[in-house]
């Protein structure tokens, strides 16, 4: 068994691992980058800006750095771009410069983006482009705005060098020989860092550029150091802190009807079973397969209206407001959240119910088929006796399984409960995310939605072992 | 088989109540046209016979959206899908067919140049217009009281205060009046034209749609204080188009999530599970470790990040990633399916006698695994309709289109103080659901081997 249980955790990091790329691929997928263009720098769209220093420095490429937006998502092959690749783009931007209608400013952005991205891995050829004399001095000129840019560090320890790149950045309408000296001075600088750098990368090198220098890696290398990042538009929260806040409350919306549902279905299933054919189990299987249909976004406002304000019961939040609640004793405080959570609680809670409910019907009848059952009742066993012990255990068996299972669908039920409920939550949370495109808090909510979904399967094998002692996991 | 189904209908009446609902919802789906439209099925005007709704039917200025054309395609076709029900490919292909052509070379807009159809519309909107307001006349008091006590001040209690199209039309006339009022002659035409119209609209016989006059995307006018007042079907939505006329086409996304998914989703699942049942080995173990990442993801999270993050917020993309997240279910029943079939003695024959692997697993293998599959086939149908209208619930559906969710989500906005938007989809949605369930179960049991 505990040879078992070891493969199942060795499994959940690799399952977490793969939605963790699931979800960045889906993200980086999204139509504009996590934010977009505009939102940063509205002169960084336009094509107003021309210039080359801020062309080269302008605040949205170094946003764009700090948040690694310059690599690929997953694998970087840019260390063997072409020549004729680099060439062609450095066309396009030179063109745009000089005002040709050909090129667009859409294009002319993305393909400077392109060039300012692919530097750093393209040292060795832009170089070579730069010595060119045979190429004309615009060409040389992009190609050296280019070689700065990838020669500039960001982590701030290299601050002498940064100084020395910039104080050669080509002017716009640089002479032939300035541009030539400054490329003299570069192709020093160039040949001093050229081993410490690791400007032009072996084979072996190349391979590991292809899988670490990505977003992913890095993303992922944050991950493992459980960095989240911050809200985005509150950078002094952290993503983790705000979902671990949160999370209690949507265990006690999820948790609760899943104990409940355990005690209910067997009580109903039970009934069902041994009433199987007659009218009242006819009834109560037609009222459990209607409660199955009913979507919880109707059942949601159906409690809201027609219970909650016909009755008095709470309908907004998870408990009074913090001025009155803080005034309360604990019993009253007990009593205060156990108002506020009733009807949340029959939300989740009706739908796994009646599916279990039926699910235990069906187990009760298939196991009282068994022979060991009617060995039972041969032996006279009494009716309760059989009931309880020799059904009842090896229904508890499937019953934790499915129930255990069914905790991502607890919580997706309970992420639309929270926001009809308005309680501050981890699905609404979520939710509230998604609208506002918070990419941290939804990467990480995600995350954590799996993990407590894993947990929940895992929890189900370790009660199936020890609940089923026959069960030998090898 | 059918003896089967008809012995648990016959257990089981509320199952023919069911069938029968998820009839006449089918049949609310592919006739909506001819229940809720602006348009007349016949019109007698001035001695010519007018069929404008045929002659709107695949106009894609009138229907939009792709669902409904292929629905107002099918119409069409029904007779030669009933005809060839035993060839059953020919008229789908046909179908196909048409449709792709009609997507390049579209119909035209009935009005234009050179035939009468402007002036029938002109007296036929006149004529609509001036029946609404009929109809609504006998809510003007209690209106009138409601608008006073809401706006404070002297309002004069006169039809004119009615929120319809009626008076939209009269507030243009009268502006135009007071614009030309230098002009006598320009006032004397526009009062010409109103008569003609006045003396046209009692020649014109019509037979309308048999719900309700309006088309589901056209203005209807109406608005939230008049809604307090009306019967649930007399309705408009936020946007003032008619609830239910939106009610009567949203049956037909209903019906495309639910079915196209659920094809979708079957058209990954089935092979890869069959595949697994039958290989076993490693093919299995792979398959099964891939099910238990996927199914590890918490599913409606998953469906509303995607969909949020894509920012497509499309009907069609809905679908497919229904279909994505909605695989696995088939996979595992038709993989557990697969492992007791691929020992049968008829799969043992086949080897030996030496048919091809592929052969034997589409062939021999998976029309035998699909018994389990059409086991769940209205659950699962169940669980898509669900999914789609609790992300459109959310405000992440279709812009426009009158998926039940999407009016859900409208009656949302002014919940729980006016409710009146939010329940009648919620109850057709609630109710389809409960169908589907029942008629599940029926089928269940009838395929349930045990249940002899």
């Amino acid at each position: 068994m505990l040879k078992y249980i070891s493969k199942r955790l060795l499994l959940l990091p690799l399952t977490l691992f793969l939605i963790l790329l699931f979800n960045f691929i889906v993200l980086n997928l999204a139509p504009g980058e996590p934010s977009s263009v505009v939102q940063i720098s509205p002169e960084g769209s336009q094509s107003s800006n021309r210039g080359t220093a801020s062309s080269l420095m302008d605040r949205y490429l170094i946003f764009r750095e700090h948040y690694g937006l310059t690599l690929p998502i997953l694998f970087n092959t840019w260390p063997s771009t072409t020549k004729e690749t680099i060439l062609e783009k450095i066309d396009h931007l030179q063109a745009f410069e000089k005002g040709a209608a050909t090129v667009l400013a859409k294009t002319y952005e993305k393909d400077r983006l392109y060039l300012f991205d692919h530097a750093r891995f393209i040292m060795p050829k832009l170089l070579a482009i730069m010595e060119n004399n045979s190429l004309s001095p615009e060409v040389r000129r992009w190609a050296t705005l280019a070689f700065i840019r990838g020669g500039f560090v960001f982590d701030g320890s290299s601050d002498a060098s940064n100084r020395m790149l910039i104080s050669l950045l080509p002017e716009k309408k640089i002479s032939a020989e300035n541009l030539q000296k400054n490329i003299d001075q570069l192709k020093n600088w160039y040949h001093q860092v050229e081993q410490q750098r690791d400007y032009s990368p072996n084979f072996q090198e190349k391979v590991k550029i292809f899988f670490t220098e990505t977003r992913f890696w890095r993303y992922f290398s944050r991950v493992l150091t459980l960095d989240f990042g911050t809200l985005r538009n509150d950078n002094t929260r952290y993503v983790i802190d705000e979902v671990i806040k949160r999370i209690p409350i949507s265990l006690t919306i999820a948790g609760i009807p899943l104990i409940l549902t355990f005690f209910l279905c067997q009580f109903f299933g039970y009934w069902g079973a041994y009433r199987d054919g007659k009218l009242d189990e006819r009834i109560l299987d037609l009222t459990l397969l209607i409660l199955f249909a009913i979507p919880v976004f109707v059942a949601g406002p159906f409690l809201i209206e027609w219970v909650g304000l016909k009755f008095g019961i709470p309908v907004y939040g998870f408990s009074s407001p913090q001025r009155i609640y803080q005034n309360l004793t604990s019993w009253e405080r007990l009593k205060d959240i156990g108002a506020h959570i009733f009807l949340p609680v029959t939300a989740v809670l009706y739908g796994s119910f009646a599916a279990q409910s039926r699910l235990t019907k069906h187990l009760v009848q298939d196991i009282s088929h068994q022979e060991f059952i009617q060995t039972a009742r041969a032996k006279g066993l009494s009716e309760w006796t059989i009931a309880w012990k020799h059904i009842g255990r090896n229904l508890a068996i499937v019953l934790v399984t499915s129930l255990a299972g069914s905790l991502g669908v607890l919580l997706g039920g309970s992420l639309i409960v929270e926001t009809l409920f308005e309680i501050n939550g981890f699905g609404r949370f979520f939710y509230e995310a998604i609208l506002n495109r918070d990419y941290n808090v939804i990467l990480f909510s995600s995350i954590a939605g799996s993990f407590l979904t894993l947990l929940g399967y895992l929890l189900a094998d370790i009660s199936y072992t020890l609940l089923d002692p026959r069960v030998h996991f090898t | 088989m059918i003896e089967k189904i008809q012995k648990q209908f016959r257990k089981q009446p509320v199952a023919l109540l069911a069938a029968i609902f998820l009839s006449l919802f089918f049949l609310t789906a592919l006739f909506a046209p001819f229940l809720a439209s602006n348009q007349p099925i016949f019109a007698v005007f001035e001695g010519n016979f007018y069929f404008p709704l045929f002659r709107y039917l695949l106009y894609p200025g009138f229907y939009t959206k792709p669902i409904d054309q292929a629905f107002n395609l099918l119409i069409l076709f029904l007779p030669l899908f009933l005809l060839l029900y035993k060839r059953i490919w020919l008229p789908t292909l046909l179908f196909g067919l048409t449709f792709l052509f009609l997507h390049f070379f579209p119909v035209k807009n009935p009005v234009g140049p050179g035939n009468d159809y402007q002036r029938f519309e002109n007296v036929l909107s006149y004529t609509l217009e001036k029946e609404q307001q009929q109809r609504l006349l006998p809510y003007l008091p209690a209106y009138h009281a409601l608008l006073q006590e809401r706006k404070g001040g002297k309002i004069e209690m006169s039809p004119s205060i009615l929120p319809t199209l009626w008076n939209v039309r009269q507030r243009g006339l009268q502006e135009e009046k007071e614009r030309k009022a230098d002009q006598p002659e320009a006032i004397a035409v526009i009062e010409q034209h109103q008569n003609d119209l006045e003396e046209a609209s009692k020649h014109l016989f019509k037979i309308m749609p048999l719900i309700r006059p309006f088309h589901y995307e056209q203005d209807a006018g109406g608005d939230q204080l008049l809604n307090t007042l009306l019967p649930w079907y007399k309705l408009t939505r936020v946007n003032r188009k008619d609830l239910t006329s939106a009610l009567i086409f949203g049956t037909r996304i209903s019906l495309v999530v639910g079915f196209g998914s659920v094809l979708l989703a079957a058209l990954i699942g089935l092979p890869f599970g069959a595949a697994a049942g039958y290989f076993t080995r490693w093919v299995d173990l792979l398959f099964s470790r891939l099910l238990e990442v996927w199914e590890g993801m918490p599913v409606f999270f998953m469906l509303l990040m995607v969909v949020a993050i894509t920012e497509s917020k499309s009907i069609w993309w809905l679908i497919a990633i229904i279909a994505v997240f909605g695989w696995t279910t088939f996979a595992r029943y038709v993989r557990s399916e697969a492992l007791r079939i691929r020992n049968l003695p008829y799969i043992l024959a086949a080897k030996t006698y030496g048919a091809s692997e592929g052969r034997i697993l589409f062939k021999y293998l998976l029309p035998n695994a699909l018994v389990s599959f059409f086991a769940i086939l209205p659950f699962s149908i169940l669980g898509a309709i669900s999914a789609e209208s609790g992300i459109s619930f959310l405000g992440l559906g279709e812009e426009g289109s009158a998926s039940l969710g999407v009016l859900m989500d409208e009656g949302r906005n002014h919940f729980p103080a006016e409710s009146y938007l939010l329940w009648p989809p919620a109850i057709l949605l609630t109710l389809t659901l409960v169908s589907f369930a029942i008629l599940g179960d029926t089928v269940k049991n009838a395929l349930d081997p045990k249940k002899d």
